[in-house]
């Protein structure tokens, strides 16, 4: 027996496939199979989330402890509310894994836990692109989520990556612009935006099991949303107006309020604030291909909400500008921009800190921090390099300052989107959208984290979170 | 500890005996190793004005095979890439390793049968290039790329806006471009299988494609086993175009890591392989950009040790 041993041991060009090696959760808890019965897993129609129901002999507040094959980490989900029977998903784990979990609960200061189970998750859509993780300093970096969309010419997705750059969710959605997570942690927001300012736009709330999604739609909604403490959508949205004796019609933006009964009203119409500039011609509204006679006016992409001063805030190509919104009024606070005939903020800065700005983000309550695509064509570089800004606003002075200046080492043009979010104190996490490339960059603008997607495929928006759950 | 010497002397003294495998795990070892060189012109055009690109001679694709340049173009693609120059680009495409990222702007010109574009024919989303503007001096390197109906790359050219040119046309012409691959599926480990048996595969532990670039498991969507009437050699040669050139074939669509080959379907059911012509079994990526298989390997027989 030890010959045959010995030689199989040097032959090894057709091994069959090594045994499971399963994590060790017994260090976790005491194994108490009478307090825990009936524990079920399975595979949701997201094949990387799984469904854990159980009963229990007791009521208890019991949560589900995880781990992937050979995985360093072990997830938690948390504790649940004080019941006989539950179930609950779990999130984070990668395609096609062997995962062991056992339910736990502490009982009288003694972690209590159910047998192990093992499950198998299932392949995610083939696809999703490959991601190449370039740069991942894991003392720098702030580890979390990444909630965003990706794009590619034939497919879309509503994804979710994990700090390793890996994705562990993804749902089909046709035309997304933007994927996050929605407040309360149980499903992933995404927008099918109208195709033009007479056609119906939706927002989708997408079950994490990846259960059937439910539908919020309004006319004319666009490109960026955000969502309310209370689970109303706030989208942009799309009017036209006609100027000059009818021989003109321009297309501006609103903010249209999407409310969880399925009622929707536009709260801002920036023709409402704003007089476009009619000594200008401006580019055709295209749709589906075909120049309009509506022109592009205004044409915001971004919009943030501000919970403690119930603001909105959103970007504006057209000056080159960020606007505050009272959302209370619906009246428009300010204008920042570069430019003092239209900005109500003196900008101090030798450099232009606005150009063509795509995300904004309220820090601190007087820091605004903004995504740049820089400007392109008409004298300006044909591939400009987008950089970030952020700016002190002191609201005595009536001054915006430059605080902070970050580009990328190397030139990256994003001709669509673009998106920069701090993350805490000092960490900000930048997509660079059309590029392919989120970072992670620290307080001395160092890139800590780096994921680039191949060449033909994109990230739509996005939101960066700590925990999935 | 006697029997554990022999046994290891028996490892020194011979080759060990190939076992064939029924759950087999396929690893890096079995992979085959390629590389290619991108060989494509550098076009030196006039910035900021208007020019033609021709492929109306364009009878070979950059491999060398047949090409009809009318049929055989569904789009062409223009890409600038602000920080590259041409080698730059044509050693990252044959790396297969260009990221978004190294990309300024892209669009497209659908020819619709025709056999040029006009650089002011391009356009994305129903957005015209404004050529005045974009193509100028100073934007690197443009990499102008023929697309099949099947969206796989027929031939390349680079093209450099350039003021000091005043050269407003472009002539793809055969031999312009190659793509050289250097393929071997010598070196590997071949995966030794019964005779006339299917077997379960499972790749789970593969790491790296053939190309030496990580390998993201989750893109693997088709599985292919090849029987070729024609020495391994021979099929070296037409490594680009290796589902088209086997004598038999059978496919599966596979989503994780593993698959039964009793379930590939060809023309017959597959029934394992034999002793008297060359197998392959190679694992596609159908959305990545690189058509060539991300892993392959040569099935050869073995039996049981009596």
């Amino acid at each position: 027996m030890s010959l045959l041993l010995a030689l199989a041991a040097c032959t090894q060009p057709n091994a069959t496939p090594a045994p499971l090696t399963l994590p060790d959760l017994d260090g976790a808890c005491v194994s108490d199979p009478e307090l825990f019965t009936d524990v079920t897993a399975e595979v949701t129609a997201v094949p990387t989330v799984l469904r854990v129901r159980w009963a229990a002999s007791e009521p208890v507040a019991a949560r589900v402890i995880y781990a992937e094959d050979d995985a360093a980490a072990v997830l938690s989900t948390p504790d649940g509310a004080t019941s006989a029977e539950a179930e609950t998903l779990l999130l984070g784990l990668h395609p096609d894994r062997p995962v062991t979990l056992r339910v736990a609960a502490e009982i009288d200061g003694v972690q209590r836990c159910s047998d192990a189970l093992q499950v198998r998750t299932g392949a995610l859509p083939s696809d999703l692109p490959a991601t190449n993780v370039v740069v991942d300093d894991t003392e720098r970096e702030v580890r979390g989520w990444h909630a965003v969309a990706v794009i590619k010419e034939q497919a879309r997705y509503a994804t979710i990556l994990d700090a390793d750059g890996q994705f562990v969710w993804a749902y089909p959605v046709r035309d997304l612009f933007r994927a996050t997570l929605s407040r309360d942690g149980t499903a992933m927001l995404a927008n099918g935006p109208a195709q033009s300012w007479d056609t119906s736009g939706d927002i989708y709330r997408i079950p994490l099991d990846g259960g059937e999604p439910t539908l919020l739609s309004a006319t004319g909604i666009h490109t960026d949303f955000v969502e309310l403490p209370d689970g109303t959508i706030a989208s942009l949205g799309w009017s036209v107006r006609e100027f000059a004796d009818g021989t003109r019609r321009l297309l501006g933006d609103t903010i249209v309020e999407l409310r969880p009964d399925g009622t929707s009203s536009t709260v801002f119409d920036l023709f409402d604030h704003v007089t476009p500039d009619l000594s200008a011609e401006y580019d055709p509204v295209v749709v589906g291909g075909n120049a309009t006679d509506v022109e592009d006016w205004s044409h915001v992409n971004s919009i943030a909400y501000d919970e403690a001063s119930d603001a909105y805030f959103v970007t504006g190509t057209y000056n080159h500008s960020v606007l505050r919104v009272d959302r209370a009024t619906g009246n428009l606070s300010w204008t920042l921009t570069d430019d003092p005939l239209t900005s109500d903020w003196e900008m101090r800065s030798s450099e232009r800190e606005l150009q063509m700005p795509h995300s904004v983000q309220l820090v601190d309550d007087d820091t605004l921090l903004v995504f740049n695509r820089g400007e392109f064509g008409d004298g300006a570089s044909p591939t400009p390099c987008a950089f970030v800004s952020e700016l002190d606003l002191d609201a005595t002075a009536g001054a915006a300052t430059p605080r902070g200046h970050y580009s990328s080492d190397a030139c990256v043009t994003v001709p669509f989107l673009g998106q920069a979010r701090r993350i805490d104190r000092h960490n900000t996490v930048v997509n660079w959208t059309s590029a392919g490339r989120i970072t992670q960059v620290d307080r001395w603008e160092d890139t800590v984290l780096q994921i680039d997607l191949g060449l033909g495929t994109a990230f739509g928006s996005g939101e960066w979170v700590e925990s999935l759950y | 500890m006697t029997a554990l010497l022999l046994g290891l002397l028996a490892c020194i003294a011979a080759p060990p005996p190939v076992l064939p495998c029924d759950d087999c795990a396929l690893t890096d070892a079995n992979n085959f190793a390629w590389s290619s060189t991108l060989d494509a012109p550098a076009w030196h055009l006039a910035s900021g004005a208007d020019a033609t690109i021709a492929w109306d001679t364009l009878d070979r694709d950059f491999y060398g095979d047949p090409f009809d340049p009318a049929q055989d173009v569904g789009r062409v693609a223009l890409v600038a890439l602000p920080g590259l120059t041409p080698e730059d680009v044509a050693d990252a495409l044959a790396h297969d390793d260009l990221a978004q990222a190294d990309v300024g702007l892209f669009v497209f010109c659908a020819p619709g049968g025709a056999t040029t574009c006009r650089l002011s024919d391009f356009e994305l989303f129903g957005n015209g290039m404004a050529v005045e503007t974009y193509f100028v001096a100073g934007t690197g390197t443009w990499l102008l790329a023929l697309l099949t109906p099947e969206d796989t790359i027929g031939a390349v050219a680079f093209l450099i806006p350039d003021a000091a040119s005043t050269t407003t046309s472009v002539a793809l012409t055969p031999d312009d471009s190659t793509l050289a691959l250097d393929v071997d599926f010598r070196s590997l480990a071949p995966l030794a299988v019964r005779a006339d048996e299917a077997f379960h595969v499972d790749w789970s532990g593969l790491t790296h494609d053939g190309l030496g670039n990580d390998l993201s498991l989750g893109t693997l969507d088709r599985l292919v086993v090849g029987r070729f009437d024609a020495p391994l050699s021979e099929v070296e040669t037409r490594a680009h175009a290796l589902t088209e050139s086997a004598d038999a074939l059978w496919t599966l669509d596979v989503t994780g890591s593993e698959a039964e080959l009793a379930s590939l379907t060809g023309e017959t059911p597959f029934t394992g392989i034999d002793g008297d012509a060359t197998w392959l079994l190679a694992l596609y990526c159908s959305s990545c950009l690189n058509p060539a298989p991300r892993f392959a390997t040569v099935l050869v027989t073995a039996e049981d040790p009596t």
